[in-house]
């Protein structure tokens, strides 16, 4: 049994997909039913004026749930993958404008762990969404054909996401704990 | 070839159960941090303490007439100081609202602040905080030893101060509610009651 590359390339870039469509999918859930909460988050990042920023706490979200349904089907995956890629670099560019600024403290407002702030560690997780983004635009996409590859997918896609939010629920309990540490 | 596909289902679902595992592990200690931060705040600020009757201030209402805190009512006040430049107050005030709406029962929140009047009517009615009264005094401020924000102060329908810290999230504004449900100072003061209470049993035996 070898090692077919197309086949890889195939499998690599649907689990890139599948895990990216749900990542951005529940991220922009959470930001849409919260929305007052998630606009003044967006306010906190003070790079847009005061009257954009109730119109980009619900065009953010719209976008980024966009960019979650174009990613599954293979003839629309591009589209997706550039719209995700566009939201990332401007969400990466925020928190590191801030985090240059000092406005370290600031809540970073990603979806799932509430009252995590910015950190370096959250610019580098942006990255690899970004690296992840990048294969799922270059690898070539189709739908799901066999049980092998149906396994590999959903297997390697579910453990992607609970991976991002195991990582980023640790991100913050590391900041609590930094938190508790520097009060005593 | 069959029994490599089945192996190989077998392991996805290890996998995946076993980042799960660790994803709910890391939301318990979140979840234990969320609880216990007001309680830092708690045991190491001055002002008036918990379970002393609340001083009384009667203050200008800036949404029209005076306002008395600190009274015994027969409802809880929450003193919540805040300030128009601190964001976290801001990501705070659905929060307030919802728990406004929630407890209107048995519960007034008020807002606190201090400083040029201006400003903060125009933060007032940008923000739409009508349904919140909103008093400014440096002089409250200073009483209660408020150094940071946002803050908030719990007092009991009579008139004693029941729970208070510095609050960043929804969690820690509960937090101080159901200390007062509680009635103890903070879940670490419960804790450390009966830890004592536990100490204690056998010397009284």
């Amino acid at each position: 049994m070898s090692i077919d590359p197309i086949q890889s390339a195939f499998m690599l870039g649907a689990v890139a997909r599948l895990a990216l469509a749900a990542i951005f999918a529940l991220s922009a859930s959470e930001a849409m039913r919260n929305w007052s909460i998630h606009a003044a988050i967006i306010e906190q990042y003070r790079l847009l004026p005061e009257w954009m920023v109730q119109s980009a706490a619900r065009i953010l979200p719209a976008l980024s749930f966009t960019a979650a349904l174009l990613l599954l089907p293979p003839a629309t995956a591009w589209v997706g993958a550039l719209l995700g890629l566009t939201l990332m670099v401007i969400f990466t560019l925020a928190v590191s404008i801030n985090l240059v600024r000092g406005r370290a403290y600031i809540d970073c407002g990603c979806g799932g762990a509430a009252g995590q702030r910015l950190s370096s560690g959250l610019a580098a997780r942006n990255l690899v969404l970004i690296g992840l983004l990048l294969g799922a635009l270059a690898a070539p996409s189709r739908g799901l054909v066999d049980p092998g590859f149906v396994t590999g997918v959903l297997g390697g896609g579910g453990a992607l996401v609970a991976l991002y939010f195991a990582s980023n629920q640790l991100l913050t309990n590391m900041q609590a704990l930094e938190g508790l540490d520097s009060g005593r | 070839m069959a029994s490599l596909f089945i192996s190989n289902i077998i392991l996805w679902i290890a996998n995946i159960g076993l980042i799960l595992t660790v994803l709910a592990l890391a939301r318990q200690v979140g979840v234990l941090h969320e609880r216990i931060t007001p309680v830092g705040a708690l045991t190491m600020d001055h002002g008036p303490k918990v379970g002393e009757q609340a001083p009384v201030f009667t203050l200008d209402n800036l949404a029209g007439g005076a306002l008395t805190i600190g009274r015994a009512t027969g409802r809880s006040q929450m003193l919540f100081f805040l300030s128009p430049t601190c964001p976290v107050c801001k990501k705070l005030l659905p929060i307030l609202r919802s728990l406004r709406s929630a407890e209107s029962g048995t519960l007034d929140v008020t807002l606190a602040s201090d400083g040029d009047v201006a400003q903060h009517r125009s933060f007032y009615h940008r923000e739409k905080l009508a349904p919140f009264p909103y008093v400014l005094s440096a002089d409250m401020g200073m009483t209660f030893r408020i150094s940071k924000l946002p803050y908030a102060v719990v007092i009991g329908p009579d008139g004693r101060i029941s729970a208070k810290g510095l609050v960043n999230n929804r969690e820690q504004v509960e937090s101080l509610l159901q200390a007062q449900e509680m009635g103890v100072a903070s879940l670490q003061d419960h804790m450390s009651r009966n830890h004592q209470h536990d100490l204690a049993a056998p010397v009284a035996e």
